[in-house]
């Protein structure tokens, strides 16, 4: 059996009285601590077993004892160096935090001012939680700006809104530590005007926050399976090499940084640089990698002329819906009929696209249903007022069913080859219809070249199950 | 620190200075600190690392020699004139506690 035994802990600077505490139990277990092997995201804690013991442990964050992130300059040393006079073994260090112990029970505390105590964990606490509030409020901001920009796509994606989620739980997760940390800092004031100990998270607050971690850390790895899953799925090899090859590159990277001796400066300017890198990969993998290919992922061509095969129209029809066939009776045995389907569990988006390869007709119409009213709701405000449509504008049919028209421009390009074989751009405006038609759970947006007439809405409604 | 954080020195404050009026060396403050106070006071090898460069750039103290790690310490005039001031901020205390505290005994 092996006598070796590893903990993953990761703390802050509030909480290394918890972290004390957590290290005399293991020693009253029987596990001695002999190491701490620096390492992202959780430090690995190393234990010896042994006989149970009473050990006093002292885990102390020293002001910027050194101008290294990592152990052991002159000036980390001379802080050792007092520590030990004062009776203290040290036994490792994590960047400014140091790790000591006794046996000795009456033993002088390494920290016997409040006031001096609170100054150093508030300076090193408040740097890290506003560095990464930060970096994460950005990343939810561009998140939310560039994927969320269409309330309807985000909320129908099962992997934009487990993004989304992630993002957002990683934000409140920050938010909870940064309100923690301002109720500790209001209480320790507090304290100290009235000439009394501060209070540091407990042990049992500490577990708590490991649990949070360990989920939080989780969540992301499913995320990252998912992320490789649907890259593999879509043939996204240059995504794949990416997200492969970047990500292990950060985390050895940072990790060496976190174990060599280098400059503070150097090292915050690495740190800086790969988190950098990440939120670009980030950026990509969202709006460049998975994004278009969740459109795509389960697009089915129905039928694809470049074949060269003329279809059989009826074949086809069974496959979506409507067909511009059904609307428009005079059209040609070249149908292309695709649809995309995305879903989520809040909402599915199908959006469909027929047209007739040779007289140019077409309808594509896109269906967002959800059994959330809430869902239906914002969609209906969000996506479908921006194309300059109004609820209280429609037509009330059959009681549930909501219909509204609205006249769209679409500005279609030509290119023309001319004499020099230069392309020029011709640019002309088309008048289409666009309609909207809400029931409970589902919102359907058709547009193309009909004309909405009393037969047009019965195929439409007759082949969309709107009665 | 400025100078003027320093206008009542706390306990472990005043035994530094105190420590510090002959050059010790930083680690051995803390032994000399005990044996003034006769153990009653005693202060965290923590403490007195973070307190010697707010003394030192108060100009209450001074380095007299920085041998690799080992640094010793000596008061500066500054120093000595706020010790001083709270030595005779304490005398001032004790006697007007006399005054009020004989009576009640």
């Amino acid at each position: 059996m092996s006598r070796t035994v590893k903990r993953y802990l990761s703390f802050n600077c509030t909480e290394c009285g918890a972290v004390k505490e957590y290290l005399e139990k293991m020693a009253l277990n029987g596990y001695i601590l002999k190491s701490i092997k620096p390492h992202f995201p959780a430090d690995i804690f190393i234990f010896e077993k042994d006989a149970p013991q009473e050990i006093t442990y002292a885990v102390e964050v020293s002001d910027n004892p050194s101008n290294n992130l990592s152990s052991l300059s002159d000036t980390a040393l001379e802080f050792i160096e007092y520590c030990e006079a004062g009776g203290w073994t040290h036994i490792c260090n994590l960047g400014n935090v140091f790790f000591f112990k006794t046996d000795n029970k009456n033993i002088t505390p390494i920290s016997t001012n409040e006031d001096i105590k609170y100054q150093i964990i508030k300076k090193q606490s408040l740097k890290f939680i506003l560095l990464s509030l930060l970096i994460f409020f950005v990343t939810l901001i561009c998140s939310i700006k560039n994927i969320g920009s269409s309330f309807g796509n985000a909320i129908s994606s099962s992997y934009l809104v487990l993004t989304l989620g992630i993002y957002a739980f990683a934000v409140i997760f920050l938010l909870i530590e940064l309100f923690r940390f301002c109720f500790w800092n209001c209480r320790a004031k507090k304290a100290l005007k009235k000439n009394k100990k501060i209070s540091y998270p407990s042990l049992k607050s500490f577990r708590k926050s490991q649990i949070l971690n360990f989920l939080f850390l989780l969540i992301s790895l499913i995320v990252v399976i998912y992320t490789v899953v649907l890259m593999i799925e879509c043939r996204d090899f240059t995504g794949l090499s990416i997200i492969t090859a970047v990500i292990p590159t950060v985390f050895t990277i940072a990790n060496m940084v976190k174990r060599t001796r280098m400059k503070k400066l150097t090292a915050v300017f690495i740190y800086a640089f790969l988190m950098i890198i990440v939120m670009l990969v980030l950026v990509y993998i969202q709006l460049f990698a998975i994004y278009p290919h969740l459109e795509n992922k389960e697009s089915v061509s129905v039928n694809n002329p470049s074949s060269g095969v003329p279809p059989v129209i009826t074949v086809y029809h069974d496959e979506i819906p409507l067909s511009v066939a059904d609307i428009l009776p005079d059209t040609s045995e070249y149908i292309n009929n695709t649809k995309n389907i995305s879903k989520s569990p809040f909402a599915s988006g199908t959006s469909y696209y027929s047209s007739d390869k040779i007289n140019g007709s077409h309808i594509s119409y896109y269906i967002f249903e959800s059994e959330y009213k809430w869902v239906i709701d914002r969609y209906i405000t969000e996506d479908i007022n921006l194309g300059n449509f109004e609820k209280q504008d429609c037509d009330y049919i059959n009681g549930d069913v909501y219909i509204g028209t609205t006249d769209v421009r679409h500005i279609y390009r030509e290119y023309s080859e001319d004499s020099s074989s230069e392309y020029t751009e011709k640019s002309h405006i088309e008048k289409e219809t666009m309609v909207h038609i809400i029931t409970n759970d589902k919102v359907i947006t058709l547009r193309g070249d009909f004309n909405y007439t009393d037969s047009e809405f019965k195929t439409i409604s007759k082949k969309l199950n709107l009665n | 620190m400025s100078r003027e954080q320093f206008q009542t020195l706390s306990e472990p404050m005043y035994y530094i200075l105190l420590a510090l009026t002959k050059e010790c060396c930083g680690v051995d403050i803390m032994k000399k600190v005990s044996d003034i106070s006769g153990g009653r006071v005693s202060v965290g090898p923590g403490t007195l690392y973070a307190l010697l460069p707010k003394f030192e750039n108060a100009g209450l103290i001074r380095q007299t020699t920085h041998d690799g790690r080992k640094k010793a310490y000596i008061i500066t005039s500054a120093g000595k004139e706020m010790l001083i001031t709270e030595y005779n901020r304490l005398i001032t205390m004790t006697k007007d506690g006399e005054k009020i505290l004989e009576g009640i005994k």
